[in-house]
């Protein structure tokens, strides 16, 4: 074992302990930002200005701010989504399938069920809640009964999920017209949204409230604290008496939930119907946000106003400069970069070489079935 | 040493806050918000940016593109870019109504524009216009016939809905003005998004004897260009030009010339007749319509072909040809246009609702 491993904790001072968890995104957006500054640079323009256009573009004027807490609305669930799954040590990047999934379930809701706003609201809510879980349910199944990588079987669902949804809105349950989608909602179905500028709806405060629930969960409750148990390891958390099979298929079934959630908010709050392929990768850029925020549910808040101003600020920049929407995109994914490189550099720290060597396949995925390696 | 970093921070924020914001424009201003394809689709946004460009050119407009990445974002665009101070807002989706709609209504004084959509004005400020692609599809119909040699000529269509049935109410007259006894079979797969189905529905038209089909389906008619290069036919493209997309193998395309849309939109703003709460109707006459010829097709259509094509055109201008337009058509009615023909079976066959 390494000699530090065993040392004494080096003594942090407090403004060091609060400070540590922001470190590591901040540098990473610092990396990001100096990269994307030379890139403008290269394209012949002002760092300065291009960026004093996407930060007043987004949070300068009630109507940037409007359209930059539109823009995040999505990615607080996605994001929270891919957070509380990863933190339980599942692999949840399936989440846009189960937000087209759970889009098309509350569209569905919306315009064929005539209700009350005040029970037809909540049941459109639900709808998409539960199809994205049921999405979820099928990699979670398939991970703790069959020991199938999650990876895998989420990434492949998310082409389903689309061609599925697709399938509903261009043929079966297609409104009439020439865009494939589905009947608008009823108005009693609808979230209320506030302005001309925006259409950040309700949902926001949907978005908020789960992350807000989520962190208190997660700090204050035994199902949070066996989550993170089973993140750090599920053989030590079964030992520890964690029913790890059913607690990873509640996890990701409640990742898949609230990424869900995202796509009722897009279907009632937004688009007033299911629009086929709507998502401009909302469950992707949660994997960014999720990372970012460091799996916290309030750092998701946080990343996910970072990346909404970023694509809130976009148009502005384009309408200003003439500068491409590619150029934002960049600057996201140069984010996601850094932090990537980060997370693997840390991981593989963590784990001298010669411990994964020596027990490859059960490091890499934990029989979460059997987590004490034992058959049943 | 906390406070100095603070100090500097503020510092580069009050700069980045106080860097001047707005380029200096000289000119006509003008924003263009293109479909959630954005640029680079081949298709209409492409068509449009031409269409600034030749403005930019002749009025010395300056323009910019704003690219939502859904149709989510088309609303806040519009709106935003409406407190821009541009000249014209150019909208290029037929998602983007019912939020034009909204910001108009919000935005009196801003002018707007969309192009190809339906016949209802959008509101006082905005111009929108449509497109008389059946002038087009009578063009691409003719030389279809005129091309065929089996005396078989097919047609693809997306949806069984009257928009598309419009098409080939053009491309049938044209046909039949062409050649009288020439077949024409009018099949539809049911879909503007499935290549496969198109592949399909086109490959039994072949088998049927058609060599050349006229594919108005959306992203479908990719299917029916490639069946037309696997089975060598010809297919003929629709909206944009597609030619490239199988050199020898499409025989032209029915182009809507939604760059000349745009264009005539800026003109009206720079001579200062702008007229919202119209629609404009673009035609052979209005430069909306064209069989697309480039060098992707060269030598595909006969010469004495193209000069039938060019006699056609200056009749039409002059009123002696008018191709019906299938709105126009009541069902079960025998013949349509000037000169008057037999009406397809889809519609001589058709029983009043």
């Amino acid at each position: 074992m390494a000699p530090e491993s065993t040392a004494e904790p080096p003594r942090k001072s407090t403004l060091a302990a609060v400070l540590a968890p922001v470190v590591q995104p901040l540098v990473a957006i610092l990396i990001a930002t100096c990269v994307g500054g030379l890139l403008v640079l290269a394209l012949g323009r002002n760092p300065f200005e291009v960026y004093g256009i996407l930060i007043s573009g987004s949070v300068v004027g009630v109507p940037n701010i409007l359209v930059t807490l539109q823009m995040m609305t999505p990615l607080i669930f996605t994001g929270l989504a891919v957070a509380v799954s990863f933190r339980a040590g599942l692999w949840n990047i399936g989440v846009e399938g189960q937000m087209l999934v759970g889009a098309l379930l509350s569209g569905i809701v919306g315009y064929a069920i005539h209700l009350p706003w005040f029970l037809h609201i909540p049941l459109a809510v639900l709808a998409g809640f539960v199809g994205g879980a049921l999405w979820a349910a099928i990699p979670a199944l398939l991970r703790v009964y069959l020991n199938v990588n999650e990876l895998v079987v989420c990434l492949m669902l998310n082409p389903v999920a689309l061609l599925v949804t697709g399938f509903f809105a261009s043929h079966v349950l297609k409104a009439p017209g020439p865009t494939n989608k589905l009947p608008d909602i009823d108005p009693s179905a609808a979230l209320p949204n506030f302005s001309i500028y925006s259409q950040v709806n309700a949902g926001l405060f949907l978005a908020l409230a789960c992350c807000i629930v989520l962190a208190l969960v997660n700090a204050r409750t035994i199902r949070g604290f066996e989550w993170k148990l089973m993140g750090l390891n599920p053989r030590f958390a079964y030992y520890g008496g964690v029913d790890v099979p059913r607690r990873a298929i509640g996890v990701m079934m409640l990742g898949g939930g609230i990424a869900g959630l995202a796509g009722a908010e897009q279907v009632l709050g937004q688009y007033r119907a299911f629009y086929d392929n709507f998502s401009p990768g909302y469950g992707f850029d949660g994997i960014a946000v999720a990372m970012l925020a460091n799996f916290d549910p309030i750092g998701v808040i946080l990343a996910a106003f970072l990346f909404g101003a970023l694509n809130g600020g976009s148009a502005v920049l384009q309408m200003m400069t003439g500068l491409s929407k590619y150029l934002v995109q960049v600057l996201q994914f140069i984010t996601v970069l850094v932090l990537a490189a980060q997370f693997s550099w840390n991981w593989l720290r963590r784990r001298p070489v010669a411990a994964l060597a020596q027990e490859p396949e059960r490091s890499a995925a934990p029989d979460l079935a059997h987590p004490s390696g034992r058959q049943a | 040493m906390f406070k100095v970093g603070l100090k500097i921070a503020i510092a580069a924020f009050s700069m980045l806050a106080l860097a001047p914001v707005a380029p200096a424009f000289a000119g006509l201003k003008i924003a263009m918000v293109t479909s959630e394809s954005g640029l680079g689709d081949r298709s209409f946004n492409d068509m449009m940016v031409e269409g600034m460009k030749k403005a930019e050119k002749d009025f010395g407009a300056t323009y910019v593109v704003i690219q939502p990445r859904a149709v989510s974002e088309f609303q806040s665009a519009l709106a935003r870019a409406a407190g821009q101070g541009f000249d014209i807002i150019i909208g290029s989706s037929f998602d983007m109504i019912a939020p034009m709609k909204a910001v108009a209504a919000a935005f009196p004084k801003q002018k707007f524009g969309l192009v190809d959509v339906g016949p209802d004005p959008l509101g006082p400020n905005v111009v929108s216009t449509v497109t008389k692609d059946w002038e087009g599809s009578f063009l691409v119909g003719y030389i279809a016939a005129k091309t065929t040699k089996t005396g078989t000529i097919g047609f693809v269509g997306g949806k069984d809905i009257p928009i598309i049935h419009r098409f080939f109410v053009g491309y049938y007259y044209g046909a039949k003005m062409a050649k009288p006894d020439v077949k024409v079979i009018e099949t539809y797969t049911g879909s503007f998004n499935d290549p496969a189905g198109g592949k399909e529905f086109t490959l039994s038209n072949v088998g049927q004897g058609a060599d050349i089909n006229f594919a108005v389906a959306g992203a479908t008619s990719a299917g029916v260009i490639d069946a037309a290069k696997s089975s060598k036919t010809f297919a003929i493209g629709v909206d944009s030009n597609q030619n490239y997309m199988a050199p020898g193998s499409v025989l032209t395309s029915m182009v809507k010339r939604v760059d000349t849309q745009a264009y005539d939109m800026i003109k009206s703003v720079s001579d200062g007749t702008f007229k919202g709460g119209v629609v404009k109707y673009y035609g052979l006459a209005e430069n909306g319509v064209a069989a697309a010829m480039d060098q992707y097709n060269k030598g595909l259509i006969a010469d004495n072909v193209l000069a039938d094509v060019d006699g056609l055109k200056a009749k039409m201008l002059a009123g002696a040809i008018v191709v019906p337009n299938y709105f126009d058509l009541k069902p079960g009615q025998k013949e349509m246009g000037t000169p008057p023909m037999a009406t397809p079976p889809s519609v001589m066959n058709a029983k009043a609702p």
